[in-house]
């Protein structure tokens, strides 16, 4: 009678435990992400675009304030905002849990420890995720191309880095890093803005003023710059250089705020807001000269074939007229005096992605994550928990499959 | 009500030493402590479509495109399909009423049935990164199996830190020497033509179009420029042009379903999916703590003693007997252990059990308390919860031997409480007043004694970190 009871009473308890709604993710498939400093890429292992992309953002759970995923203070702040995160990314937007679930991370070689830890963390702790493996985005970008050898430059939000991989391996002493990218560009938009605000003589109403400029949000900065700006070729940036009175400058156009107020949009912003990617800073550095530099610095059997396949990838490189102008650049660079007689190579050729250039670092992470090299590579949960350690990248890196 | 409740002023410690309102927090019946958000497992527990509010079962949520057009009217979600051609011949396609887009601009052909299978776009690439991925995927196989025993060695080689050193320093003959045989060896194996494996890598180029006269000739048409937010949906095209935007799917919601980490039990389950309705599990801590409101309190003053009154209201369906006492000091041994949060070990080396409860480190938040509070030493019991008798007028009878000096009311399961207050004396004025205090009530756990034997229902003691905000500190010479 007693065990009877027992054993109803076990049933009971079990029944409380529902079975769990699988979630649309098939079993053997998992999730790849590629948090960058501005968007993140989310999709699945093998598909061939990511299922979204989400500003790398999150509400912080105490004040509420709209805050970035890269200004955290402290791990422990770090720790809160990418729960947060990772949250909003699987129940919202994959419709899933991520317990048990396969993962790949897709960064920067030069990822911070604290960074790659905490998302370890996150992930094995407060998600219990299956396993995790941390790919470089250099490296796996080749993936989307089929070749060993390459020079990658990546030019995202907030700076460009660039690494050459030559069969396979990263050439790391040639690695070279500018802050430039998206970002560099939109508050150069908003220094134009201003200068081209404060220069009009009677004020009108129906314009913005040097404050409304001051506060412009981001988002609308990002948006004039997407929807309106491209780099202009070496030919026309000379004539503007020259103030060349026949130079013509592209429309200008008014774009509407929702307060009602017009933003005056000038041609001559729309043609130069790119030039900070390749205006020389303090030490002499642009993109153009990142490359060029990084091909000093590798051994002479490798100059030609960095060369002749440079992968331009991240979203700021996908702006009109930057792959034609980086070449004109290059070429120009080329024959000047400070590289002349260091390099010893003749041409510079690009490669064509099979997808857009701000996934493709996600896309090759996608592509990796399909074969069995995942589960070789992948730290296991039951590993992780037992010493708590994350290898460092140049373990994982290094064994890519890419012959 | 819930708001009431989320006015953050009065904030408790979960067992994980997360800081959160009441209303936020789980009690678990089964290990009695107190849950919050960052210590119970999420998990879906159903999914629904927004929209039609139907769960996923309704097939054609999964299926319902839109669209978006900037500075975004509201958008249908499911755009009426409009009829087309002769009767004999029927075809369909889709249309929108608020912003007359047709299935036709996106060159989405006509449709023989009205209810769908619209047909799905495929990446424009898939053919070339089939072919990548099959290759990835051999080499990983062939990674896989044991015959690749010069590539292990190569990978043996690449792991020594020092192969990163040697363009920095240059190669030594011999290591040179050896890094060529082994890519030698590693090579012969992936264009060995038995094993084909093989693949076209991509040609480069030095032929780049050069950039569009369009830009500086055409005049902007914001209209007809996507955001890019409008761009990311359609992730592998990202047009530049409202003309090449496409239908996507609309995402669908879903209802988490909150566990105790610890024994595993569900916390909270909404009773969203019909098949679960009557497993609806709502633990909220709201219904098992104690509730603590300020009513009143005199002005604040540093380091002058003020009165304040709470009211403490019982939640809960069986009586509870509290308890005040003080914050322990900080980082004490009785503090840590305090945060006792899934506190079992993982057994992982042992193969027969093996237990998957992960160790996740308690996350402490600090608070400075800037008050003192004067605790009443005397015990509080609180009666049941009973809705009936809070709209009945006589049923005050007190048979409670309370201190009048501490409870200055009681009604049924609320009872009012005046204790004195300290503000610090070396706080500034307009700064907040922050006390705590350790409260200790009891839970009576009815689940043992309806399941288990007929016993007589446990009683356990729960201790819970308090902190309130009690008020701004005012000026001494406004009185
Ligand atoms: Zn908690
Ligand atoms: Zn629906
Ligand atoms: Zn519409
Ligand atoms: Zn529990």
């Amino acid at each position: 009678m007693e065990s009877e009871v027992k054993k109803s009473m076990t049933e009971a308890r079990k029944s409380l435990k529902l079975p769990v709604y699988e979630g649309l993710l098939a079993e053997k498939t998992g999730v790849v992400l590629d948090i960058g400093t501005k968007y993140t890429k989310y999709g699945i292992f093998g598909s061939f675009q990511p299922k979204g992309f989400v500003m790398s953002q999150v509400k912080d759970p105490h004040t509420g304030k709209v805050r970035s995923l890269y200004d955290y203070k402290d791990a422990d702040d770090l720790y809160a905002l990418l729960i947060e995160f990772i949250r909003k990314i699987f129940f919202k937007y994959f419709v899933t849990s991520p317990k048990d679930k396969r993962i790949v991370v897709v960064e920067s070689v030069l990822t911070p420890t604290v960074w790659r830890n905490t998302l370890a963390k996150v992930l094995f702790k407060h998600f219990e995720v299956l396993s995790l493996l941390y790919l470089p985005s250099h490296l796996v970008s080749l993936c989307t191309l089929g070749i060993n050898t390459g020079l990658v430059l990546d030019i995202g939000y907030t700076e460009a880095t660039l690494l050459p991989i030559f069969e396979g391996v990263p050439v790391l002493c040639a690695w070279k890093d500018l802050s430039i990218g998206g970002k560099s560009v939109e508050s150069h938009i908003r220094t134009l803005l201003k200068n081209e605000v404060e220069s009009q003589e009677t004020p009108n109403p129906h314009l913005v003023t040097v404050e409304d400029i001051e506060n412009l949000s981001e988002s609308i900065l990002e948006d004039i710059k997407v929807c309106s700006c491209f780099v202009t070729t070496k030919e026309r940036h000379d004539e503007i250089l020259e103030n060349n009175p026949d130079h013509k400058y592209p429309n200008n156009f008014l774009y509407p705020l929702k307060s009602g107020k017009k933003i005056p949009v000038s041609g001559l912003l729309r043609e130069t807001a790119f030039e900070v990617l390749f205006d020389l800073d303090l030490d002499m550095l642009n993109i153009a000269t990142m490359i060029l530099d990084s091909l000093v610095c590798v051994s002479r059997d490798m100059k030609k074939p960095l060369a002749e396949n440079i992968l331009l990838t991240g979203g700021t490189s996908m702006t009109p007229g930057l792959k034609y102008r980086l070449l004109q650049e290059l070429r120009a660079l080329l024959e000047s005096s400070a590289y002349k007689d260091k390099l010893f190579i003749k041409n510079f050729k690009f490669h064509e992605f099979p997808a857009k250039e701000n996934y493709v670092a996600w896309l090759g992470g996608a592509i990796f994550a399909a074969t069995e090299s995942y589960n070789k590579r992948a730290i296991q949960k039951d590993a992780y928990l037992n010493n708590n350690i994350i290898p460092d990248w140049c373990n994982l890196s290094v064994n890519l499959p890419s012959g | 009500m819930a708001f009431l409740a989320q006015q953050e002023a009065v904030i408790i410690a979960c067992t994980c030493g997360s800081l959160k309102p009441v209303c936020r927090t789980y009690f678990c019946r089964h290990c009695f402590v107190i849950r919050c958000g960052n210590c119970v497992s999420n998990e879906v527990d159903s999914i629904y479509c927004a929209f039609c509010l139907d769960n996923v079962t309704c097939e054609h949520s999964l299926s319902v495109r839109s669209h978006t057009v900037r500075e975004t009217t509201p958008q249908p979600q499911q755009p009426p399909v409009s009829k087309h051609a002769t009767p004999s011949n029927r075809a369909y396609y889709l249309a929108c009423f608020f912003c007359r887009w047709t299935s036709r601009d996106s060159n989405i052909p006509d449709q023989k049935t009205a209810s769908g299978s619209w047909p799905e776009r495929s990446n424009t690439h898939s053919t070339r990164l089939n072919v990548l991925l099959d290759y990835y995927k051999s080499i990983g196989a062939l990674e896989k199996s044991n015959i690749n025993i010069d590539h292990q060695s190569y990978m043996k080689y690449l792991r020594k830190p020092t192969h990163l050193l040697e363009d920095q320093f240059g190669f030594s003959a011999n290591v040179r020497k050896q890094k060529v045989e082994l890519l030698k060896k590693k090579n012969l194996i992936l264009t060995d033509p038995h094993s084909k494996i093989t693949v076209e890598g991509s040609v480069p180029t030095d032929e780049i179009e050069p950039l569009s006269e369009d830009f500086i000739t055409k005049e902007i048409d914001l209209l007809s420029i996507p955001k890019l937010e409008q761009r990311f949906n359609i992730s592998d095209l990202q047009p530049d042009h409202v003309s090449q935007l496409m239908p996507y799917h609309k995402r669908l919601m879903v209802k988490q379903s909150q566990r105790c980490r610890e024994c595993e039990h569900n916390v909270c389950k909404p009773e969203y999916n019909p098949s679960s309705i009557k497993f609806k599990i709502q633990l909220s801590g709201y219904f098992c703590i104690p509730e603590i409101r300020i009513i009143s309190y005199t002005p604040l003053i540093a380091g002058q003693v003020s009165e304040i009154t709470f009211k403490i209201c019982n939640q809960f369906k069986e009586s509870t007997t509290i308890k005040f006492k003080q914050l322990p000091p900080k980082n004490s041994e009785e503090d840590l252990s305090y945060y006792k949060t899934l506190k079992k070990e993982i057994l992982l080396t042992d193969n027969l059990h093996k237990s998957t409860i992960l160790m996740e480190e308690a996350r402490i938040q600090e608070v400075t308390t800037t008050g003192q509070l004067d605790l009443p030493k005397c015990e509080l019991v609180l009666p049941p919860r009973d809705d009936a008798a809070d709209c009945d007028d006589l049923a005050d009878n007190q048979n409670y031997n309370d201190d009048p000096k501490i409870v200055i009311w009681r009604k049924c399961n609320k009872v009012g409480v005046r204790m004195q207050i300290t503000p610090n004396p070396d706080l500034t004025v307009g700064s907040m007043v922050k006390v705590g205090f350790l409260l200790n009530f009891t839970y009576t756990n009815t689940l043992s004694s309806t399941l288990e034997n007929k016993q007589a229902p446990q009683i356990i003691p729960v201790d819970v970190k308090m902190f309130i905000d009690v008020g701004v500190l005012s000026d001494e010479t406004e009185k």
